[in-house]
């Protein structure tokens, strides 16, 4: 007994330095990640400014900067951004909605896996744009097909990580909680779905990336807003230095979406949290 | 003693097991009989691969005979139940709960609430087995050890009438190992609960029993009993006394008389 509390004091000493040196590691990445940034962007105006064959059609970083600032100071830029937040959002929880469970119900029952798997694998390989024609004319608005071909997008990752998660629940875990008495339904609620909780997270993370690149190209076919619009708009009206900051726009929202989700998966996951 | 004081325990009556596998049939425990009185502690030590965990499978009920009947406090053993709990060799614990979730898990999937009497009695159960400042903590954040007695503390909750432990202590390092066992012995001398402990080393096996139930290699069945009359309360100490190595030395001869292969095997 003594000798086990001396262990978990051990233990418990190593796991606060561990703490403290996991918190230096962390500022030493972020200072690492940001002289990674600032080395691209100097070896790009470097590229620019020499001449360098390719780089020299491309705006300098510089010019990209002014052409954001001024982007900072247009309404229409801001409306841009929330038109493609809503779009992606609506899209990407439909498809956690109407996924998770679907996932969770192929996943615990095998009579309703063999009735659905096939269906679902034949759509699977389907880009989600080339639903973008069908779905123009099978949904009443532009912004309805829009909704539809980003929900297409995420929805397929996030079934098949959420079946792939209930498929691979321990089944000692199913068997420990029968002989503890459970019924069918607690079973479910608290053993088959924070089991999969993981493999679900996985699949929203991964789909939540695919929303954004859908949603850009949907923009593209068939928008009148948007930032992948604005990105194409800008294409066509040949302004360089606006491309690159839509771009770039896109590239920042795709990872603070990405990020909002890997928060949401700590907070509904606390057991996996580093300790 | 009357019929109804023999009825108590466990009763394990003829029991047949056969696997059909790709390769045919497989006969794993072949006319295996025995039983655990009520209240005691009988531990079955054979070979490993012997079909001592198709057995704990056949009792707790997760599988199901192909002869022969199982019988506890005189009912008929038919699929799991939370009257016989299962401590497997590796841990279930849900690692998703924390310790104290998991505890009161048993209880409250029965009773469909955990108020705040069943907290109590987990929290004490967890304080008995020096987990009481983890209460609130993941499996994952305690050491083997800990894990074992928190899975321990979930089990007992549920005042089972038989324990089945299946080589609960494996894998833990030698000092800990020793440790659960003492501690162990604590909790059964406190509540003495009918229980069957499965192990395949030899000093653990006499150290806990009342009984030891000597196994015969696949197909599985009881090859000797004996009883084991150390007194209770045991200590580590013991190990040592002249009494168990009598029955040390007593359970080794038997463990390596030779086997005849039996009719039965195919």
């Amino acid at each position: 007994m003594r000798l086990e509390g001396v262990l978990t004091a051990v233990r418990v000493s190593a796991a606060r330095g561990t703490r403290l040196r996991t918190k230096r590691v962390e500022s030493v990445r972020v200072l690492r990640g940001a002289a990674g940034i600032m080395g691209f962007l100097a070896l790009w105006e470097l590229g620019v400014l020499a001449h360098v064959p390719i780089l020299a059609q491309i705006p300098a970083p510089l010019e990209v900067a002014r052409a954001q600032w001024q982007l900072l100071h247009e309404a229409r830029y801001y409306v841009d951004w929330l038109v493609s937040l809503e779009r992606v959002s609506a899209g990407f929880l439909i498809a956690a909605l109407v996924g998770i469970p679907l996932g969770l119900l192929m996943g615990w029952r095998a009579k309703f896996r063999y009735l659905t798997f096939p269906v679902f694998e034949i759509l699977r390989p389907i880009p989600p744009l080339a639903w973008v024609p069908l779905s123009i004319v099978f949904w009443p608005t532009t912004e309805s097909s829009i909704v539809f071909v980003i929900f297409l997008g995420a929805f397929f990752t996030v079934v098949l990580n959420t079946l792939a998660g209930v498929r691979a629940i321990d089944q000692r875990y199913v068997r420990a909680a029968i002989s503890l008495g459970a019924t069918p339904a607690i079973i479910f609620r608290r053993i088959i779905l924070p089991g999969a909780l993981p493999s679900i997270f996985t699949g929203l993370t991964v789909g939540m990336g695919i929303t954004w690149s859908v949603l850009i190209a949907a923009e593209i076919i068939a928008g009148k807003s948007g930032l992948g619009y604005m990105t194409w708009e800008a294409y066509v009206a040949g302004a360089f230095p606006i491309i690159i900051a839509g771009m770039f726009s896109i590239g920042v929202a795709g990872y603070a979406s990405s990020a909002v989700v890997r928060l949401v998966a700590r907070y509904a996951m606390p057991w996996t949290k580093p300790f | 003693m009357d019929e109804a004081v023999l009825a108590q325990g466990l009763q394990v009556r003829s029991i047949v097991k056969r696997f059909t596998g790709g390769g045919g049939e497989v006969t794993v425990v072949d006319g295996c009989s025995f039983s655990v009185p009520h209240g005691t502690l009988s531990v079955m030590l054979g070979p490993s691969g012997c079909g001592k965990t198709t057995l704990v499978n056949l009792i707790a009920g997760y599988e199901v005979p192909s002869a022969g009947e199982i019988l506890l406090d005189g009912n008929r053993v038919r699929g799991p139940g939370p009257e016989r709990i299962v401590v497997f060799q590796e841990s279930a614990l849900f690692p998703w709960m924390t310790v104290l979730d998991n505890v009161t898990f048993g209880p409250q999937s029965r009773r469909g609430r955990a108020d705040a009497a069943l907290r109590e009695r987990a929290r004490g159960l967890l304080a008995g087995v020096g987990l009481d400042e983890f209460a609130h903590r993941y499996p994952s954040q305690l050491s083997g050890g800990m894990q074992r007695r928190a899975e321990l503390a979930r089990a007992i909750v549920n005042e089972p009438s038989l324990m089945l432990l299946d080589e609960p202590f494996r894998g833990l390092d030698a000092m800990t190992r020793e440790l659960m066992q003492e501690q162990y012995l604590q909790l059964f001398e406190a509540n003495s609960r009918t229980t069957l402990f499965v192990t395949s080393e030899l000093r653990e096996a006499i150290f806990l029993a009342d009984r030891l139930l000597i196994m015969t290699p696949r197909p599985a069945r009881v090859r000797r009993t004996i009883d084991v009359d150390l007194p209770r309360p045991r200590e580590l100490g013991m190990l040592a006394s002249a009494r168990f190595r009598e029955i040390y030395e007593e359970t080794l001869l038997t463990l390596e008389e030779p086997t005849w292969p039996t009719a039965a095997v195919s």
